[in-house]
């Protein structure tokens, strides 16, 4: 797991965290809360708003000890907007406009169906 | 069309892993978004209490009742059960029958369908909770791209939930079975 991550789920059912709150952060850290559909954890990344999106998704696969699959998806929890689309942005940017305020992803594999 | 089925895997092995994924899945964030209740069986079984996110829905809940037959090599059997006293003269947890009230009816998707009443290789006719996240997908002839493939090591019986809730949240969900068909 990478260093400036928490990983929740599992036997961890609290998500207090160890680390300060999301609020709390200094001015130049956000935390980026993800839910992994697939497996069931959740985990919590603190980036400096520098980052870029995509950076915080290649911390996001080696967390979940993955490699990106061309049917991947990653959304926005609160209003379902694809995430992967905004890798160039830096986090603050993406914050600026208005993309998920609460920073909250949700990151699903493939399906296959009928 | 069907498909060769695997042989089980050593079952004490299985209700190793089947039980701590059970557990860390119970605990997780996800589990208590979506409001899942668990109730273990035995150490190879678990129904977990299911219910659409949408409060204007029908208020309906179901339950799906995961085994651990061929976990995690491949996903959990699945079905969505009637609970005790609601299954007639059936057992305890049985597979719901079509038109039950026990069944949701979930408009087909792309990669998720629910068929009451799939005709399965010996001729038996059961129900098919049809998508990769299923053992019932991988006997039944279907061929997943290699990114829709259960993989051992990723995913975990939550997969299986995650993709039935997503279903029931959807508006291609019309309600429960026994509503539609009283």
């Amino acid at each position: 797991m990478a260093p400036n991550s928490e990983l929740t789920g599992a036997a961890d059912a609290t998500h207090d965290g160890t680390t300060v709150g999301a609020n709390a952060k200094p001015d130049h850290e956000r935390q980026v809360t993800i839910d992994n559909k697939d497996s069931g954890d959740t985990i919590k990344l603190r980036q400096s708003v520098s980052d870029t999106i995509g950076s915080i998704i290649d911390a996001m696969y080696a967390d979940f000890r993955q490699t990106r699959e061309q049917e991947d998806r990653l959304q926005c929890r609160g209003n379902g907007e694809d995430v992967f689309q905004f890798s160039a942005l830096p986090l603050a940017q993406y914050l600026d406009q208005g993309h998920c305020p609460d920073l909250h992803w949700s990151f699903v594999g493939g399906t296959g169906g009928a | 069309m069907t498909s060769p089925t695997p042989a089980p895997v050593d079952p004490e092995i299985a209700a190793a892993v089947f039980g701590d994924h059970v557990a860390r899945a119970e605990a997780s964030d996800l589990a208590r978004d979506h409001r899942w209740v668990f109730t273990r069986l035995d150490p190879l079984h678990v129904v977990v209490r299911v219910q659409p996110a949408d409060p204007t829905a029908d208020g309906s809940h179901y339950f799906v009742k995961l085994g651990a037959e061929y976990y995690d090599q491949y996903p959990p059997t699945t079905a969505f059960v009637c609970p005790p006293q609601e299954c007639g003269d059936r057992a305890p947890w049985s597979p719901a029958p079509p038109k039950s009230r026990w069944l949701p009816v979930v408009e087909a998707l792309q990669w998720f369908a629910i068929h009451e009443a799939y005709q399965y290789n010996g001729g038996g006719s059961g129900q098919l909770v049809c998508c990769s996240m299923t053992f019932e997908y991988y006997i039944t002839g279907h061929a997943p791209a290699s990114g829709q493939r259960w993989q051992q090591g990723r995913h975990t019986l939550v997969a299986t939930l995650t993709r039935i809730q997503e279903a029931l949240d959807r508006a291609t969900y019309k309600g429960s079975a026994g509503a539609l068909h009283p």
